[in-house]
């Protein structure tokens, strides 16, 4: 019985071993037979019509470069940092990210991504004078540029409901509906059309998702709080700056709707294009989500800025807006195609493929080349934005969204603390004092590397 | 006959191999390798550094506010969904026993909270719990026992307890079938002595049903017990332990630390606590209820 035992045992190895080689075999074979490269791509969070614009430009791309094939996977907003970081522990990254500036920092700390311009410097530098310098340079970390911009997203904007302000008599001379300019009228506004459980004043997100936070940032931006000090060695979030924006919020939140704390972006502008809100404090990206709800018949608002201080409390000069780029190209250290992958993002770097986000495809993104602002679609969808870029004046006071390693911890730890404040758990000034001593440490350890 | 023999010893050994080394690969070099890593100060954010720091990682964890939130959380979450489990799953479980043909189809649909995923249950029930978009504060509200929708995820007061509702919805299903099971094993002649002796119903299930199906209670607390614990998908997914940490678990904690803070040995430490845990109210739980059943 041990005998055909180890008959049996040996025979199955044989089998084993001539499977594996068989498959191992065919394995070359394809590759050699088709001299194809596939590029691994990873999209993170876009609607699902602006990732079928950008899967049609890539069968474009493929026509034109037989020798490549792109494999496109779609991953969740919300678990991006945490499916890079996985990824890369795991040695599984794709070659190229499409992701938010934002997370340029700590993914070149990490040795996640290279700098474009070491790969190819030429090719990189004939990319620049085509995009606005302000959106550029949210690519661009320790002088080394990492990203490839396609459009930015853009905070704070307000989107209000001009079918209940008109109804409210918040109007102007021509019987417009008249958005709030300022801190005190958007109290004001809110308070008199904060109607529950039929409508409430204001909607707010006030979870720690990064959509979330990136709103309240660009509050205090604007009046003239700040994350890091010039120098950019201290925390400085405790600032009057910041204080008087979050005291503002928690005023604010007396108008919202009560689970303010568990609202998302996502559910807080499904709340307001259900028109169950005046007002939505959001980004520039608020008209992307529109499609995605059903909007109740008759239904009309507009994106605007949203409403700043008259004069800004914090020591640092008004933020008009904080920005980011959520798809750009950034291409990953351990990509073994490295030339392949700069023919890809340098196809993405061209009007051709760019121009959808001048409004005629894709609504609701701040585009990044710039002669997509100079076009006939820009001018159609967005003819303020169109005339104060022709005036200069669109970026001016831009500033990139808070970016530095640790960023993401610290954003938490932010979203944490304005809910302590919106919750009455502590006051806004303790609340912003405990999180920069917290942040202070993490930003140390951060620069010791 | 030398060689038959120590063939016949190497078989044993052969067969098992491909377990043990399973079982080597798989869970015993991960457990070791986060014991290793809890005694380090690995940040993904100083890729390279590797140093041994004692029990540093540790005093940073034990001494952290957070930390003690985080396991009074775990243990009402744990406490709370094995009781409301157990006593849901041998209430539906009896129920389940009886012979009536409805119950064929009941015990059917009973499975879909087990088989849904974890991702799906806890996108339903963040929904459904929503103050304004969620169906349940509109049935509350139309039924006029709430004026207004309450943010049951969003208020400190409720969150955990909404979470609690959502696991034993999970698992409450699964052990009352296995209750089912066991009763419906019960030999009849012993309820046929009781009735002789005059028994009513109560008397039938505390005297003659439960005492039959202790062992199987026992052994699939202890599971649920586990289970409940280690879940991460529910608590991340319906409120990332929020608001503020209240319904935050040990598990989420770690996820936090490891996955979106890129401290990897902080994770590790907390992750060594979690199975101290675990191991002591598992030794706990079989020394208080299994080992006197058995003597």
């Amino acid at each position: 019985m041990n005998v055909s035992y180890r008959k049996i045992i040996k025979k199955s190895m044989k089998i084993g071993i001539i499977i594996l080689l068989s498959l191992f075999m065919i394995e070359i074979g394809c590759d050699s037979f088709a001299k194809q490269v596939t590029l691994r791509v990873w999209k993170f969070g876009s609607p699902s019509f602006e990732r079928d614009y950008m899967k049609s430009r890539n069968k474009v791309f493929e026509e034109r470069n037989p020798d490549i094939r792109i494999e496109w996977v779609y991953q969740v907003w919300g678990t991006k940092r945490k499916k890079v970081l996985s990824a890369f522990a795991a040695g599984n990254l794709p070659d190229v990210l499409l992701i938010d500036g934002q997370s340029i920092p700590e993914f070149a700390t990490m040795g996640i991504i290279i700098p474009l311009d070491e790969i190819n410097p030429e090719l990189v530098k004939s990319w620049k004078p085509r995009f606005v310098p302000e959106i550029w340079n949210l690519g661009v970390w320790k002088d080394k540029v990492y990203a490839m911009s396609t459009y930015v997203d853009m905070a704070p904007m307000m989107v209000y409901n001009t079918k209940m302000f008109v109804e409210a008599g918040i109007v102007d001379e021509n019987g417009k509906a008249k958005p709030p300019l300022t801190w005190e009228e958007i109290l004001r506004v809110a308070k008199k059309l904060h109607s529950p459980p039929k409508h409430f004043g204001v909607i707010i997100a006030a979870t720690t998702g990064t959509n979330d936070v990136n709103i309240f940032e660009g509050v205090a931006y604007a009046n003239g709080g700040r994350w890091l000090d010039e120098k950019e060695e201290n925390i400085v979030i405790n600032g009057p700056g910041t204080v008087d924006a979050l005291d503002f919020w928690v005023k604010l939140s007396k108008y919202a709707e009560p689970g303010l704390v568990e609202t998302n972006f996502r559910q807080a502008a499904q709340l307001f294009f259900q028109a169950k809100g005046s007002m939505y404090l959001c980004m520039s990206w608020a008209p992307i989500l529109e499609a995605q709800f059903e909007i109740p018949e008759g239904f009309e608002y507009k994106l605007t800025a949203a409403p700043k201080r008259k004069k800004p409390s914090g020591r640092f000069p008004r933020a008009s807006s904080i920005m980011t780029p959520t798809t750009a190209f950034m291409v990953t250290s351990t990509s073994k195609f490295k030339k392949q992958t700069m023919k890809y993002v340098d196809f993405w770097a061209q009007y051709e493929q760019q121009k959808g986000w001048d409004g005629s495809v894709i609504m609701g993104r701040i585009p990044a080349m710039k002669v997509s602002f100079e076009s006939e679609s820009f001018r159609r969808y967005y003819p303020d934005l169109a005339d104060l870029y022709k005036l200069g004046k669109l970026f001016e006071g831009s500033l990139s969204m808070p970016a530095f390693p640790g960023i993401t911890e610290a954003e938490d730890k932010l979203g944490l603390a304005i809910q302590e404040a919106l919750l009455k758990i502590k006051s806004p000034q303790q609340a912003l004092d405990d999180l920069q001593k917290a942040v202070q440490k993490i930003y140390n350890e951060a620069r010791k590397r | 006959m030398i060689k038959k023999y120590h063939n016949t010893q190497l078989l044993p050994y052969i067969l098992t191999c491909p377990t043990l080394l399973f079982v080597f690969f798989f869970i015993l070099y991960p457990i070791f390798y986060t014991f290793k890593l809890s005694f380090q100060n690995v940040n993904f954010l100083n890729p390279g550094v590797t140093q041994f720091v004692g029990f540093d990682t540790f005093k940073e964890v034990l001494f952290s506010p957070v930390t003690y939130t985080v396991l009074k959380n775990t243990l009402i979450w744990t406490g709370l969904s094995t009781f409301l489990v157990i006593f849901l799953g041998i209430a539906i479980g009896h129920f389940l026993s009886q012979d009536f043909y409805i119950i064929k189809i009941v015990r059917a649909l009973i499975l879909i909270p087990w088989v849904l995923p974890g991702v799906v249950i806890a996108g339903l029930w963040k929904w459904m719990y929503h103050s304004e978009l969620g169906v349940i504060n509109k049935i509350l509200t139309d039924l006029y026992i709430l004026k207004t929708g309450k943010p049951w995820l969003g208020s400190p007061n409720t969150v955990l307890f909404a979470v609690i509702m959502v696991i034993v919805w999970r698992l409450a299903p699964l052990f009352s079938l296995v209750i089912s099971a066991a009763i419906q094993r019960i030999p009849y002649s012993i309820y046929e002595a009781g009735e002789i002796d005059g028994v009513n119903k109560w008397q039938k299930f505390f005297y003659l049903t439960l005492p039959q199906i202790k062992y199987p209670i026992y052994a699939i607390s202890l599971l649920v017990m586990i289970w409940g614990t280690n879940n991460l998908v529910l608590i991340l997914l319906m409120t990332g332990g929020g608001p503020l940490h209240f319904s935050e678990t040990l598990p989420v904690y770690l996820y936090k630390e490891g996955f979106m803070y890129y401290k990897a040995s902080k994770a590790a430490a907390i992750a060594v606590i979690n199975f101290f845990m675990l191991l002591g109210l598992s030794i706990l739980y079989i020394k208080i209820l299994v080992t006197p059943q058995k003597g």
